[in-house]
Order: C-alpha cells, then structure tokens, then sequence
C-alpha cells in the first residue's frame, strides 16, 4: 500500500470542543459564567493514519467515540488543538439529515448543489434525470425538500454531492437511512470514486455494510484508535469488545433485557437521566402558541433553539423552556420508521456526547408508535448508556384530540411501522387516556403529565384535579413556561375517566373514557361526524392522486374546532346542519386551497 | 510521523493560493447569478402585485421622503431639484445598505449547503450582491425616470455614473464580505446594522447638502471621508451637476480600490470556520 499515493494523512490530531458553544456565548453567559459553564469534551485524542488513492476505509465505534468530530475535523468544519491533518483536496462529508435549501423544491436544490460544485446550467440540465433516477425522487422532486423524508434527503443529497467524482468523500451514516436498492447504488458510485484515485471514509454502526465495502477498517473508543486492519478481523475484535464491556455494566441498568448487545454502552454515563417529551397531535398547536408568545422573552433569557432533527421542534423547545436544560434534541420520527431509527442510532445519539442529559421529542412518539415504538426508542436510550428513562407526556384537552386524531390518521397507509391492527385503532378510537396508558405500558422508569390550563374548557377540570391531588391551581392567564402542571399519570388517567361522563344506549350517564366517535356524538351529530369522516377522506385521496401524500399531515389551518364547536351545545342552540357542515367544510378547502 | 510528507498534500485549514481560490470562483460564476435571480423573482411570488413591486417600492419611498423632507419640513433649502437630489442618494444608499445586510446574513442562510458541499465560500457574499445589483435595476429605472420628469436633460457628463456605479459595486462588495464574516459568527450583527446604517444615513447627506447644513470645516471634512457620502456627492455631481470636490473622487476611488481586497482577504482567511 505504501507506494500506493495518498490522498489524506492525520497526523497525531486531537480535537477538543466546548458543549454548549454551538452558538458564541451569551451576554447571560458571560455574565453568570458558573451557571452555564461549557464543558471541554476532548473528543479526538491523537488519531493518525493515512488514506490511500482508491481506498475505502470504514470507522466502528460506539456512539461518543469521536468517529463524527473526527470527520467535521476532517473537512476544516472544526479546528483540532494538535496535529495536523494533510490533504489533496478538502473532502466532502455527507451526513445524515443535511439539506441545501428546505423550502425549495429537490430539483431547484439540485441546481444549486450543481453550480457550487462548479457544474454549468446546461450540464446540470443534462444530468438532471440521472441524479434524480440516482436519488430515486421522482414524484417529489418537485415538492420543497423539507417534505421530504429522512431516507429521500440523504438520497437526494448523496447523489447532488456525487454528481461529479469526489476525491476524498466521507460518508457518516448517511447510507443508513436508505433502502436496500439505494445501497446497492450508492456502492456502485463509492466503487466509481474509487476507480478514479479518489478515496471514501465511511462511519456507520451497520457492521455487514462496512465488512463488504471497506478495504480497511478503524476501530475508534473514548476518541482513541484501538484497531486498525483487516475489516473482518477488525469487526470481530470490536464485536467481541462490546459483548465483554456489555456484561460488565448491564447489571447496572434498571432494564437489561432490553439492551442489545450491538452498541457499546460507556460506563461513565450511566448516572445520566433521559426524558422523552412526547406529545399528542392536539398539543402541538398550544405549544406553538406558547412559544409564539414567550419566544421574546425566552430569547432574552439566552434559552436557544435546539438542535433541530425533525419537522417540528416545539416539544424540544418547552422542555428546553421549562428545565433549563443542558442540550436538547428535536427528534421527529416522521413517516418512515426504519430511516429514523437509524437516524436515531447514530446521529442523535452521537451529537448527544457525553454531556446530554436529555432526549426530546415530539408528538408522533404518542400517538403513532404507540407502545412498542416508545419501548424500542426507550431500549436505544438505555444502550446509549442513560439508566433512567422518563416521559414526560403533554396533554389537552380530549375530545377534540379524538377527532383530530382521526382526521390525522386517515392518511394511515405509512403512518405505523408496526402493525395493521394498531393502524386501525388510530383510525378508529385513540384518546388522551390510551395515549397515556400507552406510555405507562412502556418500560419507562417514571411516566409524567404535563397539562396545559389554557383552554377555558379545560379549567374546571384541571382544577378539580388540582384539588384533588392537593396542587396549587394554576393560574390560567399566566400559563407559561413555568406554569405547567405536572402531575403523575396513573392519577391522571384516573380523574380523566372519572371526568368525563358519557351516556349509554339509555341515556344513563356511565363514567369512562369514551372512544373519538362517542365523544364526538355526544357533542355533536352523527352526520356532522360521518361529514368529516368524509371530507378528510376526499382530502386525503386529493392528497394520494396529486402525488402530494408526502406534506399530508392535515394542514394546520384546518382545525377540527373548524368543523364543529368543541362546546356543549347550549339548550337554546339549534344543532349543526348537514349543510351547514357542508359549507363549513366547503370554505375551509377554498381557504387551505388558497394558501 | 517521521516519515518525509507525501507530495501533493496540503494541510488543512491552510487557504489555497489567492490565484486558484480566485479561479474556482470564476468557474462557478453561474452559481453568483443564477441563484440570486431565482431568489429575487421568488421574493413577491406571493404578493398580489408580485414584481411591480420592485418598481413600486423605490418609487413609495421616494414619495415618502419627498414629502417628509421636501414639503413639510422643507430642507430643500437651496437644492434647486430636491427631488433629483433625494431620489439618488435615497436610492444608492439603500442599494449599499441591502448588499451589506443580505451579505452579513449569506452564510448563516446557507449552513446546509456550505456543510454538504465544497465550493469557494466567497460566491455566497458575491451572489448576495448580483442578488441586491440585479434587484437595483428597476430602481435605476425609477432614478433615471425621475430625474427626467423634474427637468434634467441627459448630458455626457451622466456617463460618469458608469465609473461612480462601477466604484459602488466595489465598494459593496468589499463591505459586504466584511460582513459577511462578521455575520457568520455574530449573528447579532443583523440586529445591529440597520442602526448603523441608520447614523451613516444621517452622516452621508442623503436627505441634505451637508456643505449647506454644517458650518464646521472639520466636520465636514470627515464626513467626506466616508464612501457613502464620496459616492452620492459624485453620482449628484454627474448628474446634478451640484459641487464635488477633488476630495470626493479620491475617496471613491480609493475607497473602490482599498476595500474589495481587504474584504475578500479577510473573508478568506477564515474560509474554512464557515458551517462549523
């Protein structure tokens, strides 16, 4: 290999960076320096090797292990204290979740990834069809990339950034999230760099893939080199490494059947606490509200915008709000389970070095992977080394989340990854209480409610509640950052069944939670349910023929307090017509049509 | 390593030579024009006048202080177009102001980009300003328009604003890849410089002949120094034909010369840092 020429050398290189320093520091900061003091990690710790013209070398470690610094450090993106790096050219770094231009359509990004890489419009135009056949984008390539999901972006994106040869490419886990067929393609044009004296460097936690695309391989923990060699003999040292240093610590963690034995968990984190802020479909428009109101003054208090992996950040932010919290991620599942997860697996978790104490996330985790979906994410926390696992569930108020739940869930065909069956009960009956005893059937260690008093429905409840469980009531105009309520779950779903009356066929009023129809029903007519029912299945099939399927959340401007007033009707109120229902619904398409 | 360093490397986070960054540049002249045209004709998509808008603009704001300045508070005082006189300095002002903020926010806007692909940072401050350039034209439009309806007759001495626009660009630029380096770091540099911009107006003799308004030599020395002042006072000077001393052209001129190199020189010192 030695007369081989060599594209890049690393040379002793240590890379040492500050926690909290993603932004400058604060007036805040600087003034209160021992409140959020930014703690040195020393992720890289004197790493050398050389990378050869034609080589594809591959990184194993365990998440923390400094494989991801080493690569930003790689391409000049951060500065390393000591050592020197050396290279031909500066390497492009593909990684997971990356875009150019969110809100402009794949093909517009296309162009703009082409010129910068210093293509002419008329061979961009040329190529056009070829990228977008390599990222296999074709009905969405037209829509704005923020749509998109996370496999379609790193598609998209590694066939803009290989679209002419790199010399040296850097791969983090960018391959991960997509599917079997995009594998096989993105190998064939990592074979294509290759061939062309160019080199790649691939970190990915997927072990077959490394053992049948490298040539070489770097096993890298607590940012040192530990093996450097032969992919297979290299692989199955770090496999074996892990199983040992699984069975020293699993003893140690509150659930170890539901570790897996592939990641290595790091001792030292063990006493870190995670908690996951979940929420529902209905909660996430007051948590919008609440920051919309409170953003100024959050600023003002030097609280930043989290790191941001999803579509919506809100859950992130009000827990970033409410705790004051060293490092917040914004982690949305999305409509596509398997290219989250792995997002999750490397990404998340290694962005979360060392110092993290919380694991953010947003309403999907609710309501669409149910208990299962929570069981698995809560078995990645605990691998990842947190012994304690919390939710944190955010709830409104429940009829309306009943009937937004389902308007939402009609578009079910990619909504679950686990099974049909649950897939139909979202469709059919989901509720804030199921959500909840969803959550406490999970192996979190502790399940908590937030309540957000905002809604003058919602009041007298949660101050029955209140007194009940002998809490202060809130004080309903101040709600706010500090204002939630936070109250046991099991308690909760308690008083919540005991709240809510429903009637049976005799009109007897029985207490329980009623499925979304029953509570529709009994505020609302039956056709006024069966007419959304319809309606949003029209949308929906709208959506599906347009190819749009892919923005099908329910837009937010349509709101189920649109189709029907949430209050009980009042004695002298006529019911809701079928027309009137129709020309509610008819001016609300016109509305969201228009916008 | 002891071992000798193997040929054709580089280190990293050494810029490569001025020349080839240079050049990489030109060949990606498209991205500088193509990318900013497309952003500009997106800007007003939505608004129900959509591009009119890029000629209403000017013209309302012209209006505006020509009513504010002109009618009611009446500093005209002997400027025998004030119209003419405003509608210049009001409108090269605003284009240097543009290109500064547009520059000082072109890196933080496109992170993504910077992080997935190598290119010369540079185009993104230079397509921020063929952005603002090529959104100016129809404020030219309304320059020249305004200048003929309050009585100017075109002369050859207008032909000097080719050279006077030509030393604006260069100055924008210069400026604004100042501020596009401080902008990537210092995201607050976009709260504060529309209140410097602000005391530059005032310092600039947009809205009055300073000559006319300050008595104090020194003063009004200083004030000369600035480009924004260097460079209305010249563009009314070819057009207006009100005095401009020798002064003035060599501030332009030195101005035009000094600043796009120190600002692609300081940009590209950092080259690297942008995205991380």
């Amino acid at each position: 290999m030695s007369d081989t020429p060599i594209t890049v050398r690393v040379d002793d290189v240590h890379v040492t960076f500050k926690v909290y320093e993603d932004r400058p520091a604060g007036i805040k900061d600087m003034l209160q320096r021992s409140r959020r003091k930014p703690r040195l990690v020393h992720a890289v710790r004197g790493v050398s090797f050389d990378l050869y013209e034609g080589e594809s070398l591959g990184i194993v470690g365990s998440n923390g292990s400094g494989k991801s610094t080493l690569l930003s450090a790689l391409t000049g993106l951060l500065p390393v204290d000591s050592g020197e790096i050396w290279i031909r050219s500066r390497p492009t770094l593909l990684g997971v979740g990356a875009v150019m231009r969110p809100s402009l359509s794949g093909r517009r990004n296309i162009i703009i990834g082409g010129l910068a890489l210093g293509l002419t419009l008329d061979e961009i135009t040329d190529s056009m069809e070829s990228v977008i056949d390599f990222a296999d984008i074709h009905d969405a390539i037209d829509l704005p990339m923020r749509t998109y999901s996370s496999g379609m972006r790193a598609r998209l994106m590694f066939s803009i950034a290989t679209s002419t040869i790199p010399e040296v490419l850097l791969i983090d886990e960018a391959l991960a999230v997509g599917d079997e067929a995009f594998f096989r393609r993105s190998r064939d044009r990592i074979d294509a760099i290759r061939a062309s004296a160019g080199s790649v460097v691939i970190v990915s936690h997927n072990l077959g893939e490394l053992r049948s695309t490298c040539d070489r391989v770097i096993w890298m923990d607590q940012g040192r080199v530990v093996a450097e060699g032969d992919p297979d003999e290299v692989i199955g040292r770090y496999e074996g490494g892990i199983s040992h240093v699984g069975s020293a610590t699993g003893g140690t963690t509150a659930k170890p059947k539901s570790r897996t034995t592939r990641h290595a968990a790091s001792p030292q984190r063990l006493d870190r606490r995670a908690v996951l802020h979940v929420g529902t479909a209905m909660t996430a428009a007051p948590i919008q509200r609440f920051l919309a109101v409170e953003e100024d003054s959050l600023k003002r208090q030097g609280v930043r915008s989290p790191t941001f992996l999803g579509r919506r950040s809100h859950y992130a932010f009000a827990a970033y709000a409410n705790e004051q919290v060293a490092e917040v991620l914004a982690i949305d599942p999305g409509p596509d389970w398997a290219a989250w997860r792995a997002t999750f697996r490397s990404e998340v978790l290694d962005a979360m070095d060392d110092d993290a104490d919380w694991v953010v996330s947003s309403e999907e985790f609710g309501t669409r992977l149910g208990s299962r979906g929570l069981d698995e994410i809560i078995a990645l926390l605990r691998d990842a080394g947190f012994a304690r696992v919390e939710i944190v569930a955010y709830v409104q108020r429940q009829d309306r989340l009943a009937a937004r739940m389902h308007l939402q869930s009609l578009d079910q065909g990619h909504l679950n990854p686990f099974d049909i069956d649950e897939d139909l009960e979202h469709s059919g009956r989901y509720d804030t209480a199921l959500a909840l005893q969803r959550m406490q059937a999970t192996s979190a260690d502790d399940v908590l409610i937030r309540l957000f008093p905002d809604r003058p429905n919602m009041t007298p409840l949660v101050h029955d509640f209140c007194d009940t469980i002998g809490v202060d009531r809130p004080v309903e105009a101040e709600w706010g950052t500090d204002r939630l309520l936070n109250v046991p779950a099991a308690e909760f779903v308690r008083q919540l069944n005991a709240a809510l009356p429903r009637r049976d066929q005799d009109g007897n009023l029985i207490p329980g939670i009623a499925n979304p129809a029953e509570v529709l029903k009994s505020g609302f007519t039956e056709e006024s349910f069966q007419l959304a029912t319809k309606e949003s299945d029209a949308l929906m099939a709208r959506y599906r023929e347009s190819n749009e399927w892919v923005m099908a959340q329910v837009p937010e401007e349509l709101r189920v307090e649109d189709y029907f007033d949430p209050r009980p009707a009042p004695e002298n109120r006529p019911p809701l017509t079928v027309d009137d229902a129709v020309e509610m619904t008819a001016s609300l398409w016109r509305r969201s049509a228009k916008g | 390593m002891t071992e000798p360093l193997p040929p054709g490397l580089h280190r990293l986070g050494v810029v490569a030579p001025f020349g080839s960054y240079l050049r990489e540049i030109w060949d990606r002249r498209e991205f500088a024009v193509v990318v900013p045209a497309n952003d500009i004709r997106a800007q007003n998509m939505d608004t129900v006048l959509g591009q009119v808008w890029h000629i209403l603009n000017p013209t309302v704001m012209i209006a505006v202080y020509w009513v504010v300045f002109g009618v009611i508070l009446k500093t005209n005082r002997g400027v025998d177009n004030y119209l003419g006189f405003l509608v210049i300095g009001v409108l090269l002002f605003q284009l240097t102001q543009r290109v500064v903020q547009e520059c000082s926010a072109a890196v933080p806007r496109n992170e993504g980009l910077i992080r997935s692909i190598q290119f010369p940072r540079a185009l993104l401050p230079l397509s921020s300003l063929v952005g603002q350039t090529i959104a100016f034209v129809p404020a030219l439009g309304v320059l020249v328009l305004t200048l003929i309806v309050t009585g100017e007759v075109p002369s050859f001495r207008w032909l000097a604003l080719l050279p006077i626009f030509a030393a604006q660009a260069l100055i924008n630029m210069g400026a604004g890849f100042i501020a596009a380096r401080l902008g990537a770091r210092l995201l607050d540099l976009q709260q504060i410089l529309p209140h410097l911009f602000r005391l530059l107006f005032y310092i600039s003799g947009v809205l009055f002949s300073v000559d006319r308004m300050i008595s104090n030599e020194t003063i009004v020395r200083l004030i000369a120094i600035n480009p924004m002042y260097s460079i209305i006072t010249a563009a009314r000077w070819a057009v207006l034909g009100t005095p401009c001393s020798p002064e003035v052209g060599f501030s332009v001129a030195g101005w035009a010369l000094l600043l796009p190199v120190v600002g692609v020189l300081y940009f590209r010192a950092n080259e690297h840092r942008y995205g991380a």
